[in-house]
């Protein structure tokens, strides 16, 4: 039972780079994710972030392994629902100048209020400040390691999509528009919820986030991976 | 176990309905329900490898370590507010 009278534990957003260790068949951090399973630790993916983590790194081996954290208990995707989702997506990418993916990752640890999850807390730390509220991040390190402890080293992560925005480069007036007309905290959630057995139900509309919801904007539906078996 | 079939009554979508009688058709299949049970064994050969090499990566992963990254990490989690810590 947690201190905070038994309420679950927040989710984890897991980001590009977690991703890309996990792809790569990282031993140490695939075991990582199943020991955060494994103890009920809820877990969102956004869909970009795998879009990222497969681009650079397709074979059967990596299609299986990312079916087989899909399949992990406590994993939830967080899809692009709909255009009014791509378009605030589109938002956040003009204000922050990341990437479509780590946008992606962004938005949802925003509009959840969970941490990211992390092997690059040097990058997330540069953006930390760029949405309204401050994004929080979670590094996944060894504490018993030296630092850059060698190839493949925890902290050594090798970012398979960097940022293609150039320095000086800015959003276009256009897309700085519309960023300015799309409210910048919005609720960019998961379509389709899978409850895993650690009772990880996702944020809705918790008190904290009652007076930064856009009320009536967003419907969202939930689904235990038991239900979805037909 | 036996080998006798089991019959099941399933719904699935009309176009893939479609597909299976266009295989058995085509003589591709010799009928719908070796289209859909081999379609299952497809499904169930492709948990079994990701259950194999997530198995694989458990097996040969340094425990101490992986103990070390989840302390770390819940560390870490201790000292966000508790907004971004419980639901």
């Amino acid at each position: 039972m947690s201190e905070d009278g038994g309420a679950a534990p927040a989710p984890y957003v897991l980001d590009v780079s977690v991703l890309s260790a996990i792809t790569r068949g990282d031993y140490g951090i695939m075991t990582f994710i199943q020991g955060l399973d494994a103890s009920g630790q809820p877990l969102v993916i956004p869909a970009l972030a795998i879009v990222a983590a497969s681009l650079d790194l397709r074979s059967d081996d990596t299609e299986a392994i990312l079916h087989g954290l899909e399949r992990l208990g406590a994993v939830m995707i967080a899809p692009l629902r709909d255009a009014e989702q791509a378009v605030r997506l589109a938002a956040v990418i003009a204000r922050t100048g990341l990437d479509p993916w780590d946008a992606h990752v962004a938005a949802v640890a925003d509009a959840a209020v969970c941490p990211i999850l992390t092997l690059d807390p040097a990058m997330w730390r540069e953006h930390a400040a760029d949405l309204d509220e401050p994004l929080h991040v979670i590094e996944i390190a060894d504490p018993g390691e030296a630092p850059g402890g060698g190839p493949g080293a925890l902290g050594s992560c090798q970012r398979p999509r960097k940022c293609r925005t150039l320095p000086g480069q800015g959003p276009s007036p256009r897309v700085r528009a519309l960023c300015g007309a799309v409210p910048a905290r919005f609720p960019l959630l998961p379509g389709v919820m899978r409850t895993g057995r650690a009772a990880c139900v996702f944020p809705t509309s918790p008190p904290h986030k009652a007076k930064r919801a856009r009320s009536g904007t967003l419907l969202l539906s939930s689904e235990t991976k038991g239900s979805r078996r037909g | 176990m036996s080998d006798r079939k089991t019959r099941v009554t399933v719904t699935i979508d009309p176009d893939l309905a479609a597909y299976a009688e266009r295989l058995v058709e085509a003589g591709k299949a010799p009928s719908v329900s070796a289209v859909v049970n081999g379609a299952l064994e497809a499904e169930r050969q492709r948990d079994q490898k990701a259950r194999r090499l997530w198995r694989e990566a458990a097996e040969h992963a340094d425990p101490d370590k992986v103990a070390r990254m989840l302390a770390h990490v819940e560390a870490q989690a201790a000292q966000l507010p508790a907004s971004h810590r419980y639901r």
